[in-house]
């Protein structure tokens, strides 16, 4: 609650102040650098299931926007969001539990070391996550349209397009080899990345 | 220092299997203890599992961008005292964070203005206060996944839980807002101060305890009633706006009486009524509807005639296709009856159901 003084014939904005615009900035970009390690982390803690840690990141991002602070330094806000990831994924599996809802339970300590070692991974990492994500999408260019096809089935949004199934029923094939053929995928596109680093390293 | 965070070492074609698995929901137990002994024994299957999640996560990242919706809500109050007033504002956001259904092209600075769309401000300077309503971001305009949403919930209805993504509702208030004089709550079967039950032969058919009424008068002020939808998400319930449901269908059962208003010049007791999704502010547009005409009489406007006589019960059934256009705000289900329907009306109204379909 902000209390301050105002003469009546003072003009209420009626646009963003200058302070919204720099929250609302601030806010993004630490939000934006932060989404694909905190999703890692979600992901690490909802069983593997990347909608569930989507619902997650979701209430996260609430309650940084009700929480977060224009003089937080971008350390402030990240561990300020992991906390918050934390809780949220508990919540989760509490939820989960108490509906009786199957999910892929990892030991606790494997759950948190596991969450940890993404975490570690992130803090190695000296570039900004967009880097990653350019290098990304230069290695998905160079994909030729059914291993893109079949990429595009597996992370495209649910109810839009192909699923792996019409996929699978289109080529005549069974799930099980075009979920092998993704995984192929996945370990090209890794060295793919790497490979685009390195070039950019040079 | 490498600007390449972790060169990638060899992995076993297990691994590799155990955690593709894994991320793709299609390990089973077996499988799933195999994995955690590798990422609980070997820090190299850990760190080769944390850097497959990483590439698995920034995929969705590209697959479904980052979308930021804000909801502001601003309360200014404003105190005068010797001349000088004193503003308190209470302030109360909603975001969410989803992916959207476009690319976004990393949104600059000076864009971040544009994205935030004011609302009408509504400023009524009263003793009590200032109401702004404000705020939202372009990047809010697009329409929202609908995959979030799994069922819908209504908090403020007497729900009972029956089935995942079914709440069977017994009408016991409303949230938002109803046309007082013409909507009641009533209790079937309860007898009235006076004595004897207000509508015997209706309420001997109805077992809820409550029941909705609505009533028409002969001005044609006529009862409806509304309420903000919910949506339940893996984690909790969010509160809906149209773009989440857009393109989706809702499916509405509910029971219907329509008493004998014995004694009366309306007798006859057609009423036409109408269920429907609607924006929360003005003017209140309806972005799916469904019009039923209980009676004899024609109604050119209806879906659907039931051909009801007085006091006999129905349990209807309908879809509201929702086709939002350019609407956006939160959604509220509203339910009435038509104000060209006969005057002097009344209509009872419990169990209503809302599900959501055609995920």
């Amino acid at each position: 609650m902000i209390s301050k003084p105002l003469h009546l014939d003072q003009a209420i904005a009626s646009e963003l102040t200058r302070d919204d615009e720099a929250k609302i900035a601030r806010f993004t970009e630490y939000l934006a650098e932060l989404r694909p390690v905190l999703s890692s982390f979600l992901v690490t803690q909802t069983g593997g299931d990347s909608n569930a840690a989507g619902d997650c990141l979701q209430e996260v991002a609430l309650v940084l926007w009700k929480k977060h602070d224009v003089s937080w330094a971008f350390e402030d806000f990240r561990r300020y969001a992991f906390r918050c990831a934390g809780i949220e994924a508990r919540a989760y599996r509490r939820k989960c539990h108490r509906l009786g809802k199957r999910i892929v339970y990892l030991a606790p300590d494997v759950i948190e070391s596991l969450g940890n070692e993404t975490l570690e991974l992130a803090a190695m990492d000296p570039l900004p996550s967009r880097r990653r994500l350019d290098a990304l999408r230069i290695c998905l260019d160079g994909l030729d349209p059914l291993q893109r096809e079949l990429l595009d089935a597996r992370y495209e949004k649910e109810g839009v397009g192909k699923t792996v199934i019409d996929i699978a029923k289109e080529r005549s094939c069974k799930i099980e080899s075009l979920y092998k053929r993704l995984e192929r995928i996945r370990t090209s596109l890794q060295g793919c990345i790497l490979k685009r680093l390195k070039e950019l390293q040079t | 220092m490498s600007i390449i965070p972790s060169e990638q070492a060899p992995e076993s074609g297990e691994l590799i299997d155990l955690v593709d698995r894994y991320l793709d929901q299609r390990l089973d137990e077996a499988q799933g203890k195999k994995l955690e002994t590798l990422l609980r024994d070997d820090p190299q299957a850990r760190r080769y599992c944390a850097e497959r999640i990483r590439l698995h996560s920034e995929l969705h990242s590209l697959a479904r961008p980052l979308r930021i919706e804000i909801h502001e809500d601003r309360n200014l109050v404003i105190e005068q005292s010797g001349g000088v007033s004193t503003v308190t504002a209470r302030q109360s956001n909603r975001v969410s964070v989803a992916p959207s259904t476009a690319m976004v092209q990393n949104p600059g600075r000076n864009r971040l203005a544009a994205w935030w769309l004011l609302l009408p401000m509504v400023l009524g300077l009263a003793l009590a206060g200032w109401w702004i309503h404000s705020s939202r971001q372009d990047a809010a305009r697009q329409q929202a996944p609908p995959h979030l949403i799994a069922a819908l919930e209504n908090a403020s209805f007497e729900a009972e839980n029956l089935k995942d993504g079914e709440i069977r509702n017994s009408v016991v208030g409303w949230e938002t807002s109803t046309s007082k004089r013409h909507s009641a709550v009533v209790n079937p079967g309860k007898s009235r101060l006076s004595g004897g039950l207000h509508l015997p032969q209706t309420e001997a058919k109805l077992s809820s305890p409550q029941a909705l009424s609505l009533t028409i008068d002969r001005l044609g002020e006529a009862g409806w009633v509304r309420q903000r939808l919910y949506g339940e998400t893996a984690i909790g319930t969010k509160r809906l706006q149209l773009a989440d449901i857009d393109g989706r269908t809702i499916r509405v059962e509910m029971n219907l009486i329509r008493p004998a208003v014995e004694g009366t010049a309306y007798a006859e007791n057609d009423v036409f009524f109408y269920a429907g999704i609607q924006e929360e502010l003005r003017p209140g547009r309806k972005v799916a509807s469904y019009q039923i005409n209980t009676g004899k009489e024609g109604w050119a406007q209806a879906d659907r005639s039931l051909g009801l006589n007085n006091d006999q019960l129905v349990k209807v059934s309908f879809d509201l296709k929702v086709e939002v256009g350019e609407m956006r705000g939160d959604a509220f289900f509203v339910m009435g009856i038509a104000r060209n329907s006969p005057p002097g009306g009344e209509i009872y109204i419990d169990d209503v159901s809302l599900r959501l379909i055609d995920r």
